[in-house]
């Protein structure tokens, strides 16, 4: 029996970019207040028992380490405001704090990338392995790697990766937050520089800032606020090795794995149901590895289900994959990390947004348009080289 | 990146030195970096150290990183890779790597399955603060060639101290001296016929004097056959130091774990020392003499000369300042030469010098000649040769230290000496000079071919200015030991050499 453990009431977030003129704290306060009055019958900042907020780099970038002090001035609030190290370990940490028995629980996120005084690639390497980052590599680095290990072992086409960020570019297009709006295709990715070989420039996440923030409930009060909550039916977090050498498997994420198979027994709905997806789409690998780690298609097939699922950017809103047994999954609703744009901390709570919107039929010029109502929607969010996965699992029924 | 400081770098340098993994003594898994316990045999397990810087691996994947953090970018790009020994993956910077192949988009199927090794190299430097060495990166042996670590007991002990071991590291990379000629508008042949210099050896830009000592000095333990704790006592002789202030010598200890352990360090000592070209020539004696008093309680003593110097760009030092380093072990165990006597000459004359702080030495032109090399050369080698009281053609070789190919010709010459006794110890017309390295390089050369019995006449030079002289006799034991040898001119000859330009050259200078 699928029981859900928090519900969704409300949702909010800022445009996604290079926002100069906007400050971390009035970024984080924008997409809160968003959050806010996006409930339907109304909420206020004072029933919120607590807050959980995703970001990893404000320490760095903006020298802000008392992120929790800022917002308890900009929203005139008291309760506990947590800071997690990205935005679906703070909805983990909020689904949890309802599951103790708070009421009222607002999740957020936050990066501000473009304030750095420390080159964000250079900061990136204190997320890796000690030993990795002394051997040279980078984050995009290990996923260039894992990229040629998997093409090495599964004999997988080159140009399958470059169709991920096109993909997402062209889910982009329709979504009015985010970084880029443009169209993308293969051959350009391609002749972008090269980053790590063989990931190129326009097959990374960009740099971005933005802040995102929804409000959950317990679900028996949930139509107190709103007559079509969502509802989060699992919540799970996995881990693995930090560093990429010593894990299991170089081409697949056991985290994903792990973190997936508990949100699927969680929840006991099968995959079949599913067919939305929100992927931590950094590299290109990373949303290949999903399909096989999350159990969508079998392991070494999903490159080929990407190439196979890509063919043109015409026509219909969005390019779903296309499963071996023919049904239809379409991932990243709204561009995904490359196109939405990914402020890392606001990155997961962002996924949130993009779901409650799609499951809502909220999504205006983006709305997902499937043969039936989707039901059901997967968001996965990774930390550190993906060494933290987290899995939730929504639905528009408790 | 915030400063990385003398703690954290002391930390890492357990594991990245020697990359010590751990072992679990019931299941026999193997970890690295090292667990405090068995991931399978759980809390109770007892582990134990293990090592994997003498073992071969293969790289299982990898990428060529192009966009580096800012500490890696003087070796940007470089190519990265995780490898596997027997199933334990390691990370690490694939070095020593043709520059043609950073010019090309990597492809993994060229580099899977290829057969690398750790070895030590500097990886990053704070401006003006710690330089970080370590051994996560890798070498194919295309040029490199993996010998393996095989210590024996069972060598034969001698009653006095000689040469148990030695080892020479020359690097991959060389530049034409013609191309540094044309650089600056200069005829070739004033340095390749006139000087007899033809190529330099040109140090990888993660190398420097403490690498290439680290490199020998593996060389020369491997060679000794003597287990790591044998040697406990270490000089390194270099001018080219990266560190005005912090000896070679305790990372060479440290990278090769030299000596006896104790708690967190080694029961063994030793110092650096400079003297321009003769710092470690210098050190034979001091080494003969602690190994063979038992009150000092020494049983090997490593002597390595390393250089990687420096030269004003477009200066007649630019022609010949070459990158390499030579380490020899004395002690009494599988002996495979001995010093049979040792003279030294000195004066004080100001042929050539480096002022502190000053970035390029400065020298006198010709004064370094007639009254410097030639005064100090000649002077000592007729001092060896009458203590010995033999004569030049009662040496089956000799050599000298050569800071181009006609300086030691001439001395020779002069001495007596032919050019059939000299020619396999003249090394510097396809390496440069090696400086501390130089004549230690020509002895090992020499000592690569010589048979038992062989004499051997050296003679070494430093400007300031003085000469040390040794007679070395050939013995039994040279014999046993050879294939443990990776020969000076296979390093020279090898057609796995890579020749770059005088920019790379300029920049592998610092």
């Amino acid at each position: 029996m699928t029981k859900a453990q928090a519900a969704i009431v409300g949702a909010g977030r800022t445009r996604f970019g290079e926002l100069w003129n906007q400050s971390a704290e009035r970024l984080v306060v924008e997409a809160g207040l968003d959050a806010i009055k996006s409930v339907d019958k109304g909420i206020g900042r004072k029933d919120i028992n607590a807050f959980y907020i995703g970001s990893l780099l404000l320490e760095k970038t903006t020298n802000i380490s008392t992120l929790d002090a800022y917002l308890s001035r900009e929203l005139s609030v008291h309760a506990p405001i947590a800071i997690l190290k990205s935005g679906s370990s703070a909805l983990y940490n909020g689904v949890n704090a309802i599951k103790s028995g708070l009421d009222v629980v607002c999740v957020g996120g936050i990066e501000k990338m473009t304030d750095a005084f420390v080159s964000i690639p250079e900061f990136l390497t204190s997320t890796i392995d000690q030993y990795e980052a002394d051997a040279g590599f980078t984050y995009p680095g290990l996923f260039a790697a894992m990229t040629n290990k998997y093409m090495l072992d599964f004999n997988a086409k080159r140009e399958a990766f470059a169709k991920v960020p096109c993909k997402n570019h062209y889910h982009g297009m329709n979504n009015e937050f985010a970084q880029f709006r443009n169209k993308m295709l293969p051959e350009r990715v391609l002749s972008s520089p090269l980053v790590a070989d063989p990931i190129r420039t326009f097959e990374c996440a960009p740099i971005s800032d933005g802040a995102a923030a929804v409000i959950i409930t317990k679900p028996e009060i949930a139509k107190k606020f709103t007559d079509t909550p969502i509802y989060i039916v699992s919540s799970s977090q996995a881990t693995d090795h930090i560093s990429l050498y010593s894990r299991h498997s170089m081409t697949k994420f056991e985290s994903t794995e792990l973190a997936m198979e508990r949100a699927l027994k969680e929840s006991s709905i099968g995959l079949d149901k599913i067919q939305i997806a929100e992927v931590h789409d950094s590299t290109p690998i990373e949303e290949v590895l999903f399909l096989e780690d999350a159990g969508f298609v079998k392991k070494g097939l999903g490159w080929k289900i990407v190439d196979e699922s890509i063919k043109s950017f015409e026509g219909s809103k969005h390019i779903p994959y296309v499963l071996e047994d023919g049904r239809e999954l379409v991932i990243n609703c709204g561009g995904g990390l490359k196109a939405d744009g990914h402020p890392i901390g606001a990155t997961g709570v962002r996924q949130v947004y993009e779901a409650f919107k799609q499951l809502r039929n909220e999504a205006g010029k983006r709305q997902v348009s499937l043969d039936k109502q989707i039901e059901s929607a997967v968001l996965h969010d990774t930390e550190s080289s993906g060494a933290v996965s987290t899995i939730h699992i929504l639905r528009r029924f408790e | 990146m915030s400063e990385i400081t003398g703690p954290i770098v002391r930390r890492k340098v357990e594991t990245s030195y020697r990359l010590i993994g751990s072992q679990c003594e019931e299941c026999g898994r193997k970890y690295f970096p090292a667990k405090e316990f068995c991931g399978f045999e759980g809390r109770k397990s007892r582990m134990k150290e293990i090592s994997f810087f003498d073992d071969v691996g293969e790289i299982v994947s990898g990428s060529l990183i192009r966009e580096s953090p800012k500490r890696f970018s003087k070796l940007s790009p470089y190519v990265s890779v995780i490898t596997s020994f027997d199933g334990i993956r390691i990370p690490g910077r694939l070095t020593d790597v043709d520059p043609s192949e950073i010019q090309r988009e990597f492809d993994i199927s060229r580099y899977a399955g290829k057969r690398v090794f750790p070895v030590f190299r500097r990886i990053y430097e704070q401006p003006g603060g710690i330089i970080t060495y370590s051994s996560l990166n890798f070498v194919d042996q295309d040029y490199h060639k993996h010998i393996k670590m095989e210590p024996s007991l069972e060598q034969a002990v001698s009653d006095q101290t000689g040469i148990v071991g030695y080892g020479v590291y020359i690097p991959r990379f060389r530049l034409k001296v013609a191309e540094i000629a044309k650089k600056f508008g200069k005829e070739p042949s004033i340095y390749e016929k006139g000087l007899g210099l033809i190529e330099k050896a040109v140090a990888n830009l993660d190398e420097d004097s403490v690498t290439m000592a680290v490199e020998a000095g593996r060389r020369a333990l491997i060679h000794s056959r003597l287990p790591r704790e044998a040697i406990q006592e270490v000089y390194v002789g270099s001018e080219s130091n990266p560190y005005a202030v912090k000896p070679i010598m305790s990372s060479v200890i440290e990278a090769l774990a030299l000596g006896n352990e104790y708690k967190d360090g080694y029961a063994t000592g030793g110092a650096d020392t400079e003297f321009a070209c003769k710092a470690a020539t210098a050190m034979f004696k001091p080494a003969i003499a602690i190994t063979s008093d038992s009150r000092i309680g020494i049983e090997n003593c490593m002597v390595i000369g390393s250089d990687n110097s420096q030269a004003h760009p477009g200066d007649d030092l630019d022609y010949s300042v070459g990158a390499g380093a030579a380490a020899f072990i004395f002690g009494k165990k599988g002996v495979i030469a001995t010093i049979k006597k040792c003279v030294s000459y000195t004066t004080d004359t100001a042929d050539f010098y480096r002022r502190d702080l000053q970035q390029f030495p400065r020298h006198e032109d010709r004064f370094t000649g007639e009254p410097a090399y030639f005064k100090h050369v000649i002077g000592c080698g007729e001092l060896l040769l009458q203590k010995t009281g033999m004569k030049p053609k009662d040496f089956d070789y000799a050599v000298f230290h050569q800071p181009n190919s006609k300086f030691p010709e001439r001395a020779a010459s002069i001495l007596g000496f032919t050019e059939e006794q000299i020619k396999p110890g003249q090394k510097v017309s396809m390496i440069g000079n090696t400086y501390s390295a130089a004549c230690l390089i020509g002895l090992a050369g020499i000592l690569d071919i010589a048979e038992p019995g062989d004499k051997i006449f050296m003679v070494g030079y430093g400007s300031g200015a003085g000469s040390d002289g040794y007679f070395i006799e050939v013995e039994k034991g040279i014999l046993d030991k050879r294939e443990k040898i990776i020969p000076v001119d296979s390093q020279i000859k090898s057609d796995k050499k890579i020749y770059v330009d005088y920019d790379f050259y300029r920049k592998s200078k610092g």
